[in-house]
């Protein structure tokens, strides 16, 4: 799988951080959201790397502060 | 003496900055000032000798409360911020807390604490200076660390005044930390070896950067920026650092050593970060919270020479490896490490009974086993009790188990830790599956440990086996069966 696929990221945020797929909105972000910590996020990069076979830049995985920066930031690698 | 006193003793420059943050930074003065404030309090409304529990990231909240509980002679009761629900109502039933002390970020986890203090109540202390604070004798229990025991349930280290002074001393010793050093740390105050960071930092007079990044790798970023001087951290931290960041083409020119502790770096990367920075010094370490931290280190230019090991005991600690009569074993044999010195635990809180099995005579048996080379260099061979290490958490596999265990169509289930590139050791499921389909099972499983069980809890890997291998006593064999499932793994990735 190697095309941009949002409905799949979505689904990886939701089952990850056990939020509803509804609540996975592009203002979901790192620092207010109390159950994306540092592992999860080191757990959603995981699995964002295998299921579109990727390998994310740390600038990238640093600059992924929120759902929406994660999103265009996905865009760069999948387009 | 009073730890916080200690620490504090040495100050030379009370404008000089101790703490950053990316947002802020306090100088000695700022920090000794709402340190006293806060103790004040304290003495006033609680007296002396009670239980103040603080749950907090690291962050100058942390920092200022847990100073001033200390400080006023009171204990700080420290517990991991991720704590599940059930552990810390035992916690709370179990002991006599007066106040919380809770980050304010942190609230919403822990709406049922009463008599909460936060961020916001620090800002609005009364400014009276009378402050009376009472004499503390050495023996008094300082703090209360709550770490995971091999069965599941937390246990409450009690460390004392001098068992602080004395690990701090030690430390700073053979680190040979001055005022100039600085550290970037990113591991938690509320466990051991992330305290200690704090503690020989102030008191030498030197600095703390609290690098809180969204990924590992922005430690890079906060060692140059800050331009620090000491980097600490566990298995997983470096393992992170070597195979998801470019840390090992990093030059880090104000970097003068490295220190790693909890659990065994494989020497691989031990090796990669030796060639990568090869003017640095890196420290080789062991230690645990029921010596307040530190037990031993390998003095940096053996890291190579005596690769794998984690040295001898640190200034003022025996530490030997001893056999099942109590001898001291030979070069090649195993034994248990049993370390003697001021900085062992006064004992776990409310636990007389597991306190009178691991000190006998004043000597710490830490369930580690281990053997000694010709010139006493110590390595361990592995661990007694049955903990896994990831991600610098200390897990019971039993708790896994049990959960696991309790879903439908389960026959069985072990649950071992196998060397992992990045978590340390990964958690492995190898479950029994009865009649069940398997693959319908592993997703069962794997939704259900993500919606009950913490991030760091959940397997990595299930896997299914129709039987179990037994020892001798009929137990089942986890040694033979982590063998024989790393074994499978490996098959498998060729």
């Amino acid at each position: 799988m190697n095309n941009y696929d949002e409905d799949a990221i979505k689904k990886i945020f939701s089952e990850v951080l056990g939020l509803s797929m509804h609540e996975v909105t592009d203002s979901l972000a790192y620092n207010s959201c109390v159950q994306w910590d540092s592992l999860k996020h080191l757990q959603l990069v995981a699995m964002l790397e295998e299921s579109f076979g990727i390998e994310i830049e740390m600038d990238d995985i640093i600059a992924m502060e929120n759902y929406g920066m994660v999103k265009s930031i996905l865009q760069k690698y999948l387009m | 003496m009073n730890f916080v006193d200690y620490l504090f003793d040495n100050v030379k420059d009370p404008l000089k900055s101790c703490i950053h943050t990316n947002k802020d930074t306090l100088t000695y003065r700022d920090l000794n000032s709402h340190v006293a404030k806060l103790a004040t309090y304290l003495n006033t409304n609680l007296g002396f000798g009670k239980e103040c529990l603080l749950i907090s990231e690291n962050s100058i909240f942390f920092v200022i409360c847990y100073l001033a509980i200390i400080k006023s002679g009171n204990v700080a009761l420290l517990v991991e911020t991720r704590i599940p629900d059930d552990q810390l109502t035992r916690i709370i039933s179990e002991s006599k807390i007066q106040i919380s002390f809770v980050q304010k970020k942190l609230c919403t986890n822990f709406i049922n604490i009463s008599n909460v203090f936060t961020d916001d109540n620090l800002n609005q202390l009364p400014d009276d200076g009378a402050c009376n604070i009472p004499n503390i004798v050495d023996n008094d229990t300082a703090v209360v660390i709550f770490t995971s025991g091999s069965t599941g349930t937390k246990k409450g280290v009690m460390l004392t005044h001098k068992n602080l002074c004395v690990n701090t001393e030690s430390i700073i010793q053979y680190l040979d930390l001055n005022s100039e050093d600085r550290i970037c740390a990113t591991l938690p105050f509320f466990y051991c070896y992330g305290a200690s960071l704090l503690h020989t930092h102030l008191r030498v007079g030197g600095s703390i950067v609290i690098s809180d990044n969204i990924f590992l790798g922005g430690v890079i970023r906060d060692i140059n920026t800050h331009s620090c001087t000491g980097f600490a951290g566990v298995p997983s931290t470096y393992q992170i650092l070597i195979n998801k960041t470019p840390f090992l083409k990093e030059k880090l020119p104000t970097l003068r050593y490295m220190t790693q502790a909890g659990g065994q770096l494989q020497n691989k990367y031990i090796q990669q970060i030796c060639e990568a920075f090869p003017e640095k010094k890196f420290f080789v370490m062991y230690g645990a919270t029921e010596a307040t931290a530190r037990l031993s280190y390998l003095p940096p230019h053996l890291v190579l020479t005596k690769l794998g090991s984690i040295g001898m005991g640190i200034p003022g600690v025996i530490l030997e490896v001893l056999d099942e009569n109590g001898k001291p074993v030979k070069p090649g044999e195993t034994g248990e490490i049993v370390a003697r010195g001021d900085n062992i635990m006064k004992g776990y809180y409310g636990d007389p009974e597991t306190t009178n099995s691991v000190i006998h005579e004043n000597r710490l048996f830490t369930g580690d086993l281990a053997t000694v080379d010709n010139d006493g260099y110590i390595y361990i061979v592995g661990r007694s009790k049955n903990i896994i290490k990831t991600c610098g958490h200390r897990i019971s596999p039993n708790e896994i188990e049990e959960f696991i265990c309790s879903l439908e169509g389960i026959m069985g289930c072990v649950v071992i830790g196998l060397p992992d590139d990045v978590m340390g050791e990964a958690i492995i499921a190898v479950v029994h599956p009865g009649g069940t389909d398997e693959l319908l099972l592993k997703d069962k499983i794997l939704a259900e440990c993500r919606r009950n069980l913490p991030t760091y809890k959940i397997p990595k890997s299930i896997i299914f086996v129709q039987e179990f291998p037994l020892n001798a006593s009929n137990k089942i064999d986890k040694l033979t069966l982590a063998a024989s499932i790393a074994e499978k793994l490996k098959n498998e990735e060729e």
